[in-house]
């Protein structure tokens, strides 16, 4: 295979089609004008939106109703900015669905407890219980320990303390490297599209495709060109997301939950790791939408045929945001998905060997079965002369 | 927004001033005998607020009397398809104006419209309908309806003998029997005057002998046709009387005997050639 | 014939064409249909309930006691281990570590390891304390109780929490949050799909020409493919909210709301102004483009856009009222939340459906506007795109000023400051220059400036100013900032102590350089494809965007008219730099401290909220007045009398 890769005439194709790939002018806006602007355009509207509220938060006054708790009542004063507090009249739900109060606070003469109503069908009252409902809980504690102080001299010293071991109590790591997979899976499947679309489909549907299969090359030497060219364009996407991610991440997340901002510190020693996923990723991607692509006689037919195969690549990666899902022995062995969590333990710096070498090679043997195959259909007659029926492929699927 | 487009500039050309907006116009005398006149038609496509505009067309002016069959000879970009265009309303002349079957292309497009049938390479059918929906959709926006309607969209696909694909949806159709389709389209309304653009290109040879064939037919039937084209023999064979376009602008027009006297050349390339020459020798080009 | 039996031939046959499409079908009924049972179901089987069932998170443990023996029966959801150290827990051995000292039989404290980094060891942590807290509490109570005292003369026993919402199946409710905005989602994908296939799909195809062929008006054209495309659209959201339905009815359904019919009903109602608007943004935004692929590439944005409002409905702190249902898109959404909730405010409703109604009779006239434009309608007209580079050069120094502002907060004041001015604003205004044709020659716009200029440009600074600190004021009342915004505003400019430094960073380097970029460059590049107005209008959008806030945008924006406007009727750029840092100067002369002007009489007078109207006036009366006595209509004529050819 190596040989094959340093002949001269492939080298110029695989150039050229990349060249012509790059002169698109959607893909050079779409893979990589765009998640410049992307992501900080985003997160300026998240924080926009989030400054909004939290002026509107600001300016609310939650009514609460206490029955008869004074103490209670003189450390909810003590919040800041301070409620506005009455007694209550009359019964719990009336209060709340008159809009009179927000939240009610009474005390059960069954059970002695304490009740703490809310409708959480209304904004300032679920506001209200987050803001008050520790405050309650604390003032109940500190309650109870002094009337225990006051009855038996017996105090209690103890608060249970929470120690974080994590190296770098960093945020914006954790969330990035929960985030981070998952886009960069999606965004790469966004840089295979097109390119693959363009190659197969759009070739065709510009009458080039033959053009192509006259050039002094093999079939096999076009198919490759053509993968390595798609392959590459999906790769250069990723990386311009994970670089502008990298750039814009720290400062935009500060933004959004104050503090300084400051390039993420992720585990930057694994980055060569995180490149070759990647690069597997592309090659998986490029190869699949070109091999759908391939039936396709028109661009938009194409579109139809890659769409879905898309959204389908894309579900694993989502899969990875949920909080159970880890690397390990048999969650490395499911494609894409063992990709995903692989980037998220790599950009964290826990790499776990066997896990990790696991997944290399499902993804490379996934990669090189798609491989072969798109390159085995890529060098078909059928599609070089655009004779194959995508009307069969159409109402096979139908 | 309204079609109506009072311009001061019409004016000055003097067409206007007869003319009721609105109101299908009446004749003007020693006008009716004319099916389309042309009166300084020019066109500048702008750009911008600021753009200075680009002159596709600079005041053509023409006439051709009913029944009779006009070609516009041309190079490619000379703007033959913008002057069509112009004709048959689909694009708004910048400066002057135009009469089609007795109606002024910018007081009254709609009249115009109803009573051109224009086929380009633009006008192109809808593929997801069948032939015959797509002719019923026709012939209602025509203001047909019930058993007229239906008269008339059998009688079409009588007469350019489309019964075996009439239900068949346009996608699943052949270049040429599309070609029928979108004839029968144009015919549909039976009007007096036909807009042609270019109705060969893209036709192979018996598509376009089809074509040709079509247009002679209408000639016979006294219908007004006016069709751009850049294949010279089929200028020759058909049309009554010839105008040259070169540039956007209009160097002769005159029945083929004419313009031989004209230009002293025997056959229709030689003299479209040496009017085209002349022209660019002239420095013709405004753009 | 008349118009509406054309558009109802039109309109049939516009459904007939999409019906036909298969990919239609998908987008506008399988797809919306399908997509809530689908999710639900998956979002059921996959989420674990609660550590109880799902994972057996490992904890380590240090120390022995009758405490942690009630701990450990407490948590069935863990799987104990002796031992721990920080490493077991960062290396992922163990989720979290539990250490309780005793000094002999006495508990003196707990501590509990974990690791902030993962989900597992933080959801562990959380598990712990709240198990801890219970123990502790019995144990305190069991103490009470056994002193004997009366229990009603005790402090409360435990917090019951009551949601006394009618609707509530489980807690906390947040589909009522989010399902709006899905539903606008899905609505936007299915009309999307009609909308590009009715204009650029049949631009394409070649068969807009032969439509307009016909003896009909554009504008019945347009409203028969506006309504198919509303139809679409429609269709899409009554299918979604019958797939809503139908979800709300599984069993493991995390949907709060029961839905009955007349909740559905509501819904199908209230969603028809959003959807014939966001029908119109789409026919709109689709006319535009040429291409199919073009047109899918204005879908992003598009639904990007769509988000802001999404979240703003999310957000507990919006609340539906007759205000926020004026803002486009947030208040339909909004007013869906509060069907889902189960309130009913019948003048906020009426709000949103007549000014929803109203947006979208703009944006259709504003598209019919642009399909008069008969070029653009055939794809003939191409723009040069000196106004689209313009707003692409805009838009990357208002992002990298945003993305760079925090990485500088550390750096003193000025350099925050310039850095970005300098860096991101001056320096792309002049470099970009020569793209849309402006040299170096800073004096672009440029007639000479004469002595009386400069007064127009001060006097204009000074009406300026009050008219900025009026509209500020008045903008209080609608958009309040949040506490820490004052306080970044009061703090930027104590933080430079010298008057005079604080003159140069905030008064006189921003309004150069903003000035260089919005006033020269992106007016001079937009006026070569937009009217007067609109490039004034575009600009000043522009300029408040640069500002990087909501609450400064409504100020800045008014600002940018003032100083567009100067700059274009008197062709003089300089006077715009003059004007703008003249206002700026004088917000500082009255807060800086340093200044002889902070404190006094003027400077309450400038403060005081309940004066903004008059200021608002003053500011005005001066703006409009100024030109007209100084230069007796020649430099700055109201009317548009003296109509002077910009320099090109």
């Amino acid at each position: 295979m190596s040989s094959r890769f340093l002949k001269p005439t492939l080298r110029i194709y695989w150039a050229k089609e990349l060249r012509s790939l790059l002169r698109d002018r959607n893909i050079v806006v779409y893979g990589l004008l765009l998640p410049l602007f992307l992501y900080p355009l985003l997160l300026f509207a998240l924080s926009e939106v989030r400054a909004l509220t939290a002026g509107m938060r600001e300016r609310m006054e939650p009514a609460i109703a206490v029955a008869d708790l004074p103490e209670l009542e003189t450390r909810l004063h003590e919040v800041v900015p301070p409620p506005r507090t009455f007694p209550l009249t009359g019964g719990a739900g009336e209060a709340l669905a008159s809009g009179v109060a927000d939240l009610v606070i009474a005390r059960s003469h069954g059970n002695g407890r304490l009740i703490v109503s809310h409708d959480s069908s209304s904004g300032p009252s679920r506001i209200a219980l987050e803001r008050f409902a520790p405050v309650i809980e604390k003032w109940r504690r500190q309650a109870e320990s002094t009337a225990l102080a006051r009855a038996t001299g017996w105090v209690e010293r103890h608060e249970p303390t929470f120690v974080d071991t994590s190296e770098k109590t960093d945020s914006t790591r954790i969330l990035l490297a929960t985030l981070l997979p998952l886009i960069l899976i999606v965004m790469c499947t966004f840089g295979a599209t097109w390119p693959a679309i363009e190659l197969t489909a759009g070739e065709r549907e510009r009458s080039t495709a033959e053009t192509t299969f006259l050039l002094p090359l093999t079939r096999q030497d076009v198919a490759l060109g053509k993968t390595l060219a798609v392959t590459s364009a999906a790769f250069v996407t990723l990386c311009v997301h994970l670089f502008a991610m990298l750039i814009a991440a720290g400062p935009l997340i500060a933004q959004v939950r104050g503090g300084t901002a400051s390039i993420p510190s992720l585990a930057w020693q694994s980055l060569p790791l995180v490149l070759c996923f990647g690069l597997l990723l592309s090659l998986v991607f490029g190869t699949l939408f070109m091999l759908a692509g391939s039936y396709a006689k028109t661009f938009r037919e194409a579109q139809a045929f890659v769409t879905p195969l898309q959204l389908l690549m894309m579900l694993p990666a989502i899969l990875t945001l949920l909080p159970s899902a880890t690397l390990d022995a048999t969650t490395a062995w499911i494609p894409i998905f063992n990709a995903g969590l692989a980037f998220r333990a790599a950009l964290l710096g826990d790499i776990d060997v066997q896990a990790t070498a696991t997944t290399l090679l499902s993804l490379s043997l996934c990669a090189l079965l798609c491989f072969r195959t798109t390159v085995r259909r890529l060098s078909d007659t059928s599609f070089a002369l655009g004779f194959a029926d995508s009307d069969g492929i159409r109402e096979k699927w139908s | 927004m309204s079609d109506e487009f009072p311009d001061s500039t019409l004016r000055t050309i003097g067409a206007g001033s007869e003319i009721d907006a609105g109101k299908r116009p009446h004749s003007i005398d020693g006008l009716e005998s004319y099916a389309v006149m042309s009166i300084g038609l020019t066109k500048i496509f702008r750009r911008g607020e600021r753009d200075e505009g680009l002159v596709a067309v600079r005041d053509v002016s023409f006439a051709c009397s009913k029944g009779e069959v006009f070609g516009l000879l041309g190079p490619n970009g000379a703007g033959k398809t913008t002057t069509l265009r112009m004709l048959s309303t689909v694009l708004r002349p910048t400066i002057g104006t135009a009469r089609v079957a007795g109606s002024d292309v910018r007081r009254a497009p709609q009249h115009v419209r109803a009573s051109i049938g224009f086929l380009s390479g633009n006008t192109r059918l809808y593929p997801r309908l069948s032939v015959r929906e797509t002719l019923e959709f026709f012939g209602r926006l025509h203001g047909f309806e019930g058993s007229e309607l239906d008269g008339r969209v059998a009688h079409v696909i009588d007469a350019l003998d489309m019964h075996e694909f009439a239900d068949r949806r346009l996608e699943r159709l052949s270049t040429g029997m599309a070609q029928k389709a979108n004839i029968g389209r144009t015919l549909l309304h039976d009007p007096p005057v036909l807009v042609l653009d270019e109705p060969t290109s893209g036709l192979d040879v018996l598509g376009a002998a089809a074509m040709i064939d079509f247009v002679a037919e209408m000639r016979q039937r006294g219908k007004t046709v006016i069709f751009s084209t850049h294949v010279l023999t089929e200028a020759e064979r058909l049309c009554d009387r010839i105008g040259i376009l070169n540039n956007g602008r209009l160097h002769a027009v005159g029945s083929l005997d004419e313009l031989r006297i004209r230009t002293g050349k025997e056959f229709l390339d030689q003299i479209f050639l040496s009017l085209v020459r002349e022209d660019d020798a002239s420095g013709g080009s405004d753009r | 014939m008349s118009w509406f039996t054309r558009l109802r031939v039109l309109v049939v046959k516009e459904l007939r064409d999409l019906a036909r499409d298969r990919k239609v079908f998908y987008a506008a009924i399988l797809l919306p249909a399908l997509i809530f049972p689908i999710l639900l179901a998956l979002t059921g089987k996959l989420t674990p309930e609660g550590p109880t069932t799902g994972i057996g998170l490992r904890i380590g443990l240090i120390g022995h006691g009758p405490e942690v023996d009630e701990i450990i029966r407490e948590s069935p959801w863990a799987n104990w281990a002796t031992g721990a150290d920080d490493d077991r827990i960062r290396s992922g051995e163990l989720d979290a570590a539990l250490i309780a000292d005793y000094s002999g039989k006495r508990l003196t404290n707990f501590r509990v390891l974990y690791d902030k980094s993962s989900p597992l060891s933080e959801l562990a942590a959380r598990e712990l304390r709240g198990v801890i807290e219970r123990v502790r509490d019995r144990s305190r109570r069991n103490a009470l109780d056994a002193t004997g005292i009366d229990a009603s003369s005790l402090p409360p026993r435990g917090v019951q929490y009551h949601d006394l919402a009618n609707y509530v199946r489980t807690d906390p409710p947040t589909s009522p949050q989010f399902l709006p905005s899905m539903i606008m989602l899905m609505m936007l994908a299915a009309a999307a799909f009609a909308a590009i296939d009715l204009f650029p799909g049949e631009r394409e195809r070649g068969t807009l020409e032969t439509l307009l062929v016909q003896p009909i008006r554009a504008e019945e054209a347009l409203l028969g493919k506006y309504v198919a495309v509303f139809l679409v659209g429609y269709v899409a959201v009554i299918a979604n909210i019958g797939g809503i339905a139908v979800a709300s009815t599984f069993e493991a359904s995390p949907l709060e709301i029961p839905l009955d019919a007349s909740t559905i009903a509501g819904a199908i109602l209230l969603t028809l102004p959003a959807s014939a608007l966001v029908a119109a943004i789409l026919v709109r935004v689709a006319a535009r483009a040429k291409t199919v692929r073009e047109a899918q590439h204005y879908l992003l944005p598009l639904t990007l856009l769509n988000m802001v409002p999404a979240l703003l409905a999310a957000a507990p702190e919006m609340q539906f009222d007759a205000f926020t249902a004026c803002l486009p898109m947030a208040g339909p959404a909004l007013a869906l939340r509060e069907l889902a909730l189960g309130s009913f405010d019948p003048l906020a409703i009426a709000m949103m459906v007549v000014t929803t109604m109203l947006y979208c009779a703009l944006v259709l006239q504003g598209a019919l506007k642009y399909l008069a434009n008969e070029e653009a309608l055939l794809g003939d007209g191409d723009s040069d795109g000196k106004a689209a580079r313009v707003i692409a050069v805009a838009l990357f120094a208002i992002l990298a000023t945003f993305v760079v502002g925090p990485l500088l907060r550390e750096a003193p004041t000025v350099v925050s400051i310039l850095v970005p001015l300098v860096v991101f604003t001056a320096l792309p205004a002049i470099v970009a220059g020569k793209s849309v044709g402006l040299g170096f020659d800073l004096r672009v716009f440029g007639r000479r400036t004469r002595g009386r200029s400069w007064i127009v440009a001060i006097l204009t600074g000074i009406g300026l100013a009050l008219v900025v600190s009026g509209v500020a004021a008045l903008q209080r009342h609608l958009l309040a900032p949040p506490a820490s915004f004052d306080e970044a505003g009061r703090n930027l400019i104590v933080s430079i102590p010298s008057l005079p430094v604080a003159l140069l960073t905030l008064a006189i380097v921003p309004a150069i350089a903003e000035e260089l970029l919005y006033r020269r460059f992106v007016l001079h590049g937009l006026r070569t494809e937009l009217d007067r107005p609109r490039a004034i209008l575009a600009s000043a959008a522009l300029f408040a965007l640069h500002h990087l806030s909501v609450f400064r945008m409504i100020p800045s924006f008014v600002a940018g008219i003032v100083l567009g406007r100067l700059v274009l009727r008197t062709h003089r750029f300089w006077l715009a730099p003059v004007a703008h840092a003249t206002s700026n100067a004088i917000m500082i002369l009255l807060a800086h401290s340093a200044s002889p002007l902070a404190g006094g009489s003027i400077a309450r007078t400038f403060g005081d909220e309940r004066l903004a109207v008059w200021r608002l006036l003053l500011g005005i009366v001066i703006l409009v007045v100024t030109p007209w006595i100084l230069e007796r209509r020649q430099v700055w004529p109201l009317g548009r009398t003296a109509a002077i050819p910009d320099r090109t």
